[in-house]
């Protein structure tokens, strides 16, 4: 139950631009802007009334 | 960290409960359609009454006990809370899933009590039944990509969970040193 290791480098990758080892990886920041976007869109859609309905029980129904 | 015996078990119970939530919202979802577009009330009546009775005694029951054993399995395990950027994205899925899951039930228990009485129409709170396909679809959606992470486990350590291989590794590095000791010793 350990992380695997990182692959090894190819002899053909040596020229490219080495993979960041350290930091976020780019599929948290990613998701993370994808999660922010959806949220951002479901209130924004909630706060202007577009047909989500309440969380509550409405009266008069 | 826990022993193998228990920590079969508590991942048993862990994949039972998030299997069971994500069939179960599986299952809610089409009755929650059918629920919004029939034009027959006592077709409508009897799926409110159903939806009631799935988040009472299975969604909410699933989606808390998902949540606590896979709370329990990253704790008790090397996986740990903060340790890996995939154990940290699926808490930060299901423990606001969970959270919005149980702050809907008082709308989904409100149309269970409201669909047995006679006087319910099929175009009664239409707003409240479309609400509940939404959050459905968007926890079915949650559920599916948490599976993924689950499966799949992206790479990514965090600072926190290379900090604490290091250490596991250096105190494994001393056992060895130890061990190798005490062997010259004997010899």
């Amino acid at each position: 139950m350990s992380e695997p290791a990182p692959p090894p480098v190819a002899p053909s990758d040596a020229g490219k631009r080495p993979r960041r080892e350290s930091g976020i990886p780019r599929w948290v920041i990613v998701g993370g802007i994808v999660a922010a976007v959806v949220v951002v869109a479901i209130v924004v859609v909630h706060l202007a009334g577009g047909g989500l309905g309440g969380h509550f029980p409405m009266v008069g129904h | 960290m826990m022993g193998p015996g228990v920590r079969k078990g508590v991942l048993a119970a862990h994949l039972v409960a998030s299997v069971g939530w994500l069939g179960a919202v599986g299952a809610f979802l089409p009755l929650a359609i059918v629920g919004l577009t029939s034009r027959d009330p006592q077709l409508v009546r009897g799926l409110y009454l159903s939806l009631e009775l799935i988040t009472r005694f299975v969604l909410v029951p699933l989606s808390i006990a998902s949540l606590v054993t896979g709370i329990i399995q990253s704790l008790g395990t090397s996986w740990g809370l903060f340790r890996y950027w995939w154990v940290i994205a699926k808490l930060v899925l299901v423990i606001p899933a969970t959270a919005l899951l149980l702050l809907h039930t008082q709308p989904i228990y409100h149309l269970g009590s409201v669909a047995v009485t006679a006087g319910f129409a099929a175009n009664d709170l239409v707003e409240s039944r479309g609400q509940l396909v939404f959050d459905a679809a968007a926890a079915l959606l949650v559920l599916l990509v948490v599976t993924l992470l689950s499966v799949y486990k992206p790479r990514g350590v965090t600072g926190y969970g290379k900090r604490k291989l290091l250490e596991s590794r250096l105190d494994a590095t001393a056992v060895v040193d130890q061990h190798r000791r005490a062997q010259r010793g004997r010899s």
